[in-house]
C-alpha cells in the first residue's frame, strides 16, 4: 500500500499562514474551522549579566499541521460507525453517510485534526484535497505556501526529516503520523515543558 | 481546551441515566423483600416511570449531542471495538429489558412475588451497573491522558450508585411504601457507598489531573475551581444520604426525597462538568 504524507521544512516557515488561509479558502471553511493550523512556539528568557548587559536565549519557531494520516490512527480506532478510515492510499479520511458526528474522533486524535462541523452534521479534516489528488495536482497549502515548506506525495519518496518529534506535537510513537519535518535550531523535542504556544487563539 | 460546558449534552446523558438504571437496584430490593401486596406493587410500578423517564431523558440528550442523528443505527459497527458502541449497546440493552419489565408490570402480568418479576429485576439490576461501567470505559482512551484512568470509571459507578439509592427511596415513597427495616438499610448502604465512592474517586481523579501536563499547560488550568465542583458534589451527596438515614425513621418523606433527588442530580452535573472541563490532550 502506498502511504502519502506531509513533509515540512521547519527552517523555511516564516508563519505567514497562507497555507492555512488557503486551505480555509478552498474547502470553503468558515472562520472557526480549519485543517491546517500553523503553531507558533516561544521560549527563553532575558537575563542580566553581572557586567549590567543583558543577554537572551529566547526563541520562536513554526509547525504548520494538519492531519498527519496515521499509521496508528487514533481517531479511526474510536470512531464508532467506521466512518472515519484509512484509504487504500493511506490517507485517513470522513464518510460522510456514515459519520455520526459525536466528536470522539476529535477528542481520541492527539493532533486534534478532525473537528465537528455541526452545521454540515458530520465530521471535517484534512483529506489530503482528495479531489485535487485524484486530478494529479497537489494539496492546495503545499501549492500555496511561498516558502515551499511543505511536501506531499508517496511517503518513501519525500525528503526524510525527523518523524515529528518536536514540541507542541506529541509523542509520534504513538499514533506513527506521516509527518516528517526538517527542524530549525530553536525546534524544542515533543513534551517540553520549557516552551509555550504563542497563539492560543488562533489555534485553540 | 474548554470549561466542560460545551459537553453540557453529555454530562445530562452521564448524569440522568446511570442514576435511573442503579434506581431499578432499589426496586429490585423492595420486591425481593416479599412482603409488598398486589396493590402496593401496582403504586410502585407506576412510581418506577420517574427512573425511566431520567433514563429517556438521558438517552435523548445523548442523541442530541449527535451532529447526525439520523445516522445514529451505525453505531453498532463498532460493537468490540469501539469503547462508544459498546457503552450504547449496553445501553440499548439495559433500556430495553427495563421498558420490557415495566409495560409487563403496568399491564398487570407480573404478580408482586412471582419468580418473573423478581429475576426480571435482578437481571435489570446488574445491567444498571454493567451500564454504568461501560459509560466510563468511553472515557478510557490512551491519546487523552487525564480521562485515562479507571477513576474515570468508578466514579460513574459511585454517582449512579448515589442517586440511584435517593431516587430509588422517592419512588417507593410515592407509591406510599415505607423504608423501615431491610428495605431502609439496604437504601441507606447503597446511597451511603455511592456517596464514598463517587467522592474518593472524583477527589483521586481530580488530584491525578495536577500532575498531567500538555502543550496548554497543567490539565488543572482549565478549570481552576474545580474543588468547589467537588465540594458541591460532597454537599449535595451529604444532604442525599442524610434524608435517605432520615427516611428510614418516618413516613411522607416525598417532599424531602424530592429535594433530595433535585440536589443530587444537581451535584452529580456539577461533577460531570468539571471531569469534561479537565479533558486534556497528549500535546495539543
Amino acid at each position: 500500500m502506498t502511504q502519502y504524507g506531509f513533509y515540512y521544512d521547519a527552517t523555511r516557515c516564516t508563519g505567514c499562514h497562507t497555507c492555512e488561509a488557503a486551505c480555509r479558502d478552498y474547502h470553503g471553511l468558515s472562520l472557526k474551522m480549519a485543517f491546517r493550523r500553523v503553531y507558533e512556539v516561544e521560549g527563553g528568557l532575558w537575563s542580566q549579566a553581572s557586567d549590567g548587559t543583558w543577554i537572551t536565549d529566547s526563541y520562536a519557531y513554526y509547525t504548520s499541521i494538519s492531519c498527519q494520516h496515521c499509521d496508528n490512527p487514533a481517531c479511526t480506532q474510536v470512531c464508532p460507525t467506521g466512518a472515519m478510515h484509512k484509504g487504500e492510499n493511506g490517507i485517513v479520511s470522513v464518510e460522510e453517510k456514515r459519520c455520526i458526528g459525536c466528536g470522539y474522533c476529535a477528542l481520541a486524535c492527539p493532533y486534534k485534526a478532525p473537528r465537528v462541523d455541526r452545521e454540515v452534521g458530520h465530521s471535517v479534516k484534512c483529506d489530503g484535497c482528495a479531489s485535487r489528488m485524484a486530478a494529479g495536482e497537489l494539496p492546495i497549502c503545499v501549492e500555496a505556501c511561498s516558502m515551499r515548506c511543505i511536501e506531499f506525495g508517496s511517503i518513501d519518496e519525500l525528503p526524510r526529516g525527523t518523524r515529528a518529534a518536536v514540541a507542541p506535537l506529541p509523542d509520534p510513537s504513538v499514533t506513527q503520523p506521516n509527518l516528517y519535518i526538517n527542524e530549525c535550531a530553536a525546534a524544542q523535542p515533543f513534551g517540553s515543558l520549557d516552551c509555550r504556544i504563542a497563539n492560543a487563539a488562533e489555534v485553540d | 481546551m474548554g470549561n466542560g460546558f460545551e459537553h453540557t449534552a453529555l454530562a445530562v446523558f452521564t448524569t440522568l441515566a446511570p442514576l435511573g438504571a442503579a434506581t431499578f437496584v432499589v426496586l429490585a430490593a423492595a420486591f425481593w423483600k416479599g412482603d409488598l401486596t398486589e396493590d402496593m406493587a401496582r403504586r410502585l410500578d407506576k412510581a418506577t416511570a420517574l427512573p425511566v423517564a431520567l433514563v429517556l431523558v438521558g438517552f435523548v440528550a445523548a442523541f442530541f449531542h449527535l451532529a447526525a442523528p439520523q445516522n445514529a443505527v451505525g453505531v453498532f459497527a463498532g460493537v468490540g471495538c469501539s469503547p462508544l458502541s459498546n457503552e450504547v449497546l449496553a445501553g440499548i440493552v439495559f433500556v430495553a429489558i427495563m421498558l420490557i419489565y415495566w409495560v409487563s408490570a403496568l399491564a398487570g402480568k407480573l404478580e408482586a412475588r412471582s419468580g418473573v418479576r423478581h429475576g426480571l429485576l435482578a437481571v435489570i439490576s446488574v445491567l444498571a451497573v454493567v451500564f454504568a461501567v461501560f459509560c466510563g470505559f468511553a472515557y478510557l482512551t490512551p491519546t487523552i491522558p487525564t480521562w485515562n484512568n479507571p477513576l474515570s470509571v468508578i466514579q460513574l459507578v459511585g454517582y449512579s450508585l448515589l442517586g440511584g439509592a435517593v431516587c430509588g427511596a422517592l419512588a417507593c415513597a410515592i407509591a406510599r411504601i415505607d423504608l423501615f427495616g431491610v428495605l431502609g438499610v439496604i437504601t441507606c448502604c447503597m446511597g451511603s457507598a455511592g456517596l464514598v465512592v463517587g467522592a474518593v474517586s472524583f477527589g483521586g481523579f481530580i488530584a491525578a489531573c495536577g500532575g498531567v501536563h500538555n502543550s496548554w499547560g497543567c490539565a488543572l488550568d482549565a478549570v481552576p475551581n474545580i474543588w468547589l465542583s467537588f465540594a458541591a458534589f460532597v454537599a449535595a451527596g451529604l444532604v442525599g444520604t442524610g434524608v435517605l438515614f432520615a427516611a428510614r425513621k418516618r413516613s411522607n418523606m416525598t417532599v424531602a426525597l424530592t429535594v433530595a433527588l433535585v440536589l443530587v442530580i444537581v451535584g452529580v452535573f456539577i461533577a460531570r462538568i468539571g471531569f469534561y472541563g479537565l479533558y486534556a490532550g497528549l500535546a495539543l
